[in-house]
């Protein structure tokens, strides 16, 4: 490694280098019970209509385009669900079926502790 | 470097979760008999054993093959598997002089009716830039060196458009049943990342 391989910014691309994580689980279950929920939610709503796959897709892709410079900068990205929830929560807000401040009030119903923890 | 901790009784994810959820529900959008089916579909009933079920029928039967190729989204619907969300199948189909690999570099777009979910590689950030920026040095990661004049074609998913690989039919399977062809078919065969 030269440290001279740059991307179009300047910056060193790690996501070039990097090795894939090929060794992964075979079975491919979900790692805890809210990652299935979350992903289940968004599936359903778009199997019903309530949302538009593509727009999905777009919100999603964002998230992951965040979480993929958050790498790229050498930091830890958030989990692949946790960017799934992230996009699910903005594209419920985005197409007026929630709100931010329902999603916060019904979390402190719902137990959080709210200990630092900000809205995504 | 990230640490093991002891996990609490519910997570502050978890939590947003089922805020989430809760508002759903009460809104009338979702049941949560619904979710809970889709999630078992998820983990028990769609796999790569649903690509592999294509993949054998094609190399078994010439006319499956042919339309297959021509319409996969029909063709796989034949088999009883069929579009989450009403997104079209393309299948591509490996050759001795073309090699296909598929992606999504914006996110995991993936054929889940065939392959069921992603593996973790799948949506990793190298997976998805190194792909398109050098195919062949991730093809030798997965131990898959092909010809110098084999093209070497990436097919980047999309919300509208899965990808499958139809893999070359395995040398000396000439004789096997439909049964016994399925079972050679891998998931990252599929994906194009091995040959068979």
């Amino acid at each position: 490694m030269t440290g001279t391989e740059t991307c179009a910014n300047g910056a060193v691309s790690p996501l070039l280098s990097e090795r894939l994580p090929i060794a992964d689980d075979p079975a491919l279950k979900f790692a805890e019970p809210w990652e299935a929920k979350a992903f289940a939610i968004i599936v359903k709503l778009a199997e019903d209509g309530v949302i538009a796959w593509p727009d999905w897709v777009a919100c999603f892709s964002r998230e992951v385009a965040k979480a993929t410079a958050a790498e790229a900068r050498g930091e830890t990205p958030k989990s692949y669900y946790a960017q799934w929830l992230d996009a699910a929560e903005t594209i419920l807000v985005e197409k007026g079926v929630t709100s931010r401040e329902q999603l916060l009030a019904r979390r402190f119903a719902a137990g959080s502790v709210g200990s630092g923890h900000t809205m995504a | 470097m990230a640490k093991t901790k002891p996990a609490p009784v519910e997570s502050e994810t978890a939590i947003r979760v089922r805020a989430l959820e809760a508002i759903l529900i009460e809104k009338g959008l979702i049941d949560p008999k619904a979710i809970d089916a889709l999630v078992d579909t998820y983990e028990t009933k769609v796999g790569p054993r649903n690509g592999a079920k294509v993949v054998a029928r094609a190399w078994f039967d010439p006319a499956y093959k042919q339309r297959l190729l021509a319409d996969a989204t029909s063709a796989i619907k034949e088999l009883g598997f069929s579009g989450m969300q009403g997104e079209d199948m393309v299948v591509v189909e490996n050759t001795d002089s073309v090699h296909n690999v598929i992606v999504c570099t914006l996110c995991s777009c993936y054929p889940w009716p065939t392959l069921g979910l992603p593996p973790v590689w799948y949506k990793s950030a190298p997976y998805r830039a190194r792909t398109v920026s050098d195919p062949r040095g991730v093809l030798k990661e997965f131990g898959t060196i092909l010809p110098e004049d084999v093209e070497v074609r990436v097919w980047d998913t999309t919300a509208e458009l899965r990808y499958l690989v139809l893999p070359k039919r395995p040398a000396g399977s000439e004789a096997l049943g439909e049964e016994a062809l399925a079972a050679l078919v891998t998931r990252d065969s599929m994906i194009g990342v091995t040959v068979l």
